[in-house]
């Protein structure tokens, strides 16, 4: 834990590690893969909300750095992703390097414990994202993902949540295929791909000083005022809300009617195989009657009837379902919040009124 | 890196206010209490923009690595200078505009680091944050250089104060009142406990609890009561004749006051019952659909 005002350099030297060594360690033991509960710094959310919300519409990235201290996962600093088409010669990886270099020669912690990102109205189940999450995941061992919405912080509450895939699924992943069957063996449904880690912000005692000169009294330059919490105008995002859940319940529909093909096929290809084994079989017991020999028995595997038809992947599905999911928790807030917005209306309008 | 250009007119009397992003100060704040065993201050780099109306506009803010002995003092210049180049592959439109250092106010080191970064930009603003307290709280203030007309010296120039303003964009206030409010919380807690210290950590309540929503709307209507209640007090001193009456504010007020919409009870019912079906109608729909993925996935895991 950083002490706030005596800062000893030296000792946290010790605990420095590179991310490649960290991933290294066999005597990590399954146990450590537990994170109970993600501690951001207060400099770091600020940066975070800042990174994201200046970057919008995109959707923006960006490295964690810190400490995972039994099951606890500290988040010391973090700095933003550079833009393709920004770097100045070399790629990603390079300025990757560089800035850990950096943040090294000044004290901040340069151990990668995880990656966040920005969301557009909570649809962060890209490819894209998936694999990120999972390629941080498999080699940092408490590998998080921060995602941060912008849209729904700007209505007033901070929306940053720290989520994990679950064990099974990274296994399902890292095997490659998404089978009916794997699905089934490993208990993964649409509810349990992520786990949710809960999210803490941590104030050192001078940041909390800080605070308390910003909430007093210095000059403020407000760019907008604060009234986006009573706007009664609900329907552009729930407009929005259900645009997007609209789509993936029509991706999920094309998905579902894929399957549904495959299952036809298989069942067709049944059918065929035993009407061809009975034929077969009808022959035969005819050759044998007139005293021929029985037809060779051929390689049957090479034949079309018996080739085995390939199950669709269910990863699609899988992930629109929890995305699916997600947006209707989202809209069912929104609408529980606007149900009492709507109330506390009623109430002055009729006190008004009298 | 060539010296960033000013507007061509002497920066003295056009820049008047700095203003300042938060997360600027946390960040400063944070590198002072990581700094190195036996450094008294830190320093560091100030990115940001000059806007069109002469103020400087400071939106972010990386350390840079520096030593003091009695009789000199150095700044890592490589590492600014590959500092500044990794942020401007994240962001193109920040230029460095000054630097910051922790004290009191200017120090007799000042002048010197003022001078290390004339190299990258003119006229370059100094921010200084008082992290030692040692006015009993925390001074933000802001100087730029002046040079003495009359000395060809780089070193013959004073420091003049600039007013600062917080800048808060819609994120970052959100993200600071959340901070604020927690600290609040943390404190009164604390009080009522008879703890020495409050908790240092401030939970942020899962994206998906309604109490996170109302939670704002409470605070936004607490904060609403209380300017109106202000602004109640003011009216009320005014009349009182305790304070002086200001015929502009007053209009304000009651042009204010007349954007109150009053409809009728028939119409407002009317808005009203149709906002809440809206909002009942898809609040039912979305759980339904929600029920109906739950059971097509345990209807699969039976089928295959």
């Amino acid at each position: 834990m950083a002490s706030p005002i005596d800062y000893d350099g030296a000792v946290r030297g010790s605990s420095w590690t590179e991310s490649d060594t960290a991933a290294n360690e066999p005597e990590q033991s399954a146990a450590d893969d537990r994170v109970t509960q993600v501690v951001i710094d207060a400099h770091v959310a600020v940066d975070i909300v800042k990174h994201c919300s200046e970057g919008l519409p995109e959707i923006v990235t960006g490295q964690l750095l810190g400490l995972d201290v039994d099951g606890t996962l500290e988040v010391t600093h973090a700095f933003p992703f550079a833009d393709e088409e920004n770097a100045t010669g070399g790629d990603s990886a390079e300025y990757q390097l560089e800035m850990m270099k950096c943040l090294r020669e000044v004290n901040a912690d340069n151990n990668t414990v995880g990656w966040y990102t920005s969301t557009f109205l909570g649809s962060f189940l890209h490819q894209s994202m998936i694999e990120t999450q999972f390629n941080y995941q498999d080699t940092i061992k408490t590998g998080v993902g921060l995602i941060f919405d912008p849209i729904r912080t700007a209505e007033g509450a901070l929306c940053i949540r720290a989520v994990r895939f679950t064990k099974d699924f990274m296994q399902l992943y890292e095997k490659g295929s998404f089978a009916p069957a794997d699905l089934n063996s490993k208990n993964v449904f649409a509810s349990n791909i992520f786990e949710e880690i809960p999210v803490r912000i941590r104030s050192s005692k001078l940041t909390d000083v800080l605070l308390c000169t910003l909430a007093e009294g210095m000059p403020m330059e407000e760019v907008e005022s604060d009234t986006r919490a009573f706007d009664l105008d609900f329907n552009p995002f729930l407009e929005k809300n259900l645009q997007f859940l609209n789509e993936c319940m029509d991706e999920l529909q094309s998905e579902n009617h894929k399957y549904a093909q495959y299952e036809r096929q298989v069942h067709r290809q049944r059918m065929d195989r035993n009407a061809f084994l009975q034929r077969r079989r009808a022959e035969n017991n005819a050759r044998k009657q007139a005293g021929q020999p029985p037809l060779p028995e051929e390689d049957l595997s090479r034949h079309p009837l018996f080739r085995t038809i390939r199950p669709p992947s269910r990863l699609e599905p899988l992930l629109i379902s929890n995305q699916i999911q997600r947006y209707c928790d989202q809209i069912n807030d929104y609408a529980g919040q606007g149900i009492a917005k709507m109330y506390l209306t009623a109430e002055t309008q009729t006190r008004t009124g009298q | 890196l060539p010296p960033m250009e000013a507007s061509g007119i002497h920066l003295a009397s056009q820049t008047k206010r700095a203003l300042v992003h938060p997360s600027v100060l946390f960040s400063i704040v944070n590198h002072y209490e990581r700094r190195p065993l036996g450094h008294a201050r830190v320093l560091g780099t100030l990115m940001g923009d000059v806007r069109p109306d002469g103020a400087v506009e400071i939106q972010a803010a990386f350390p840079v690595p520096h030593s003091e002995s009695s009789d000199r003092v150095a700044v890592d210049m490589e590492y600014l200078r590959t500092m500044l180049k990794l942020a401007h592959c994240v962001n193109r439109n920040r230029t460095i505009v000054g630097w910051y250092c922790t004290g009191a106010g200017v120090s007799e080191y000042s002048l010197l680091f003022n001078s290390f970064f004339k190299r990258v930009v003119t006229d370059p603003v100094h921010l200084c944050v008082d992290t030692e307290l040692l006015s009993g709280r925390m001074a933000i203030k802001a100087f730029v250089g002046v040079q003495l007309d009359s000395s060809e010296n780089e070193l013959d120039s004073y420091f003049e104060e600039l007013d600062v303003a917080i800048k808060r964009e819609t994120g970052e206030k959100v993200a600071v009142d959340t901070l604020i409010t927690g600290m609040h919380e943390r404190t009164n807690a604390a009080l009522e406990a008879g703890r020495e210290e409050p908790e240092r950590n401030v939970d942020v309540p899962s994206a998906s609890s309604s109490k996170r929503d109302i939670g704002a709307l409470r605070s936004a209507l607490v904060s609403l009561v209380d300017v109106i209640e202000k602004c109640e007090q003011y009216v009320q001193d005014v009349t009182d004749g305790k304070a002086k009456p200001n015929r502009e504010f007053g209009r304000f007020l009651a042009d204010t006051i007349a954007n109150v919409p009053k409809l009728d009870i028939t119409a407002f019912e009317k808005l009203f019952s149709e906002g809440t079906q809206d909002l009942l109608m898809v609040s039912y729909l979305t759980s339904l659909a929600k029920t109906q993925i739950a059971l097509s996935e345990r209807v699969q895991a039976f089928m295959v």
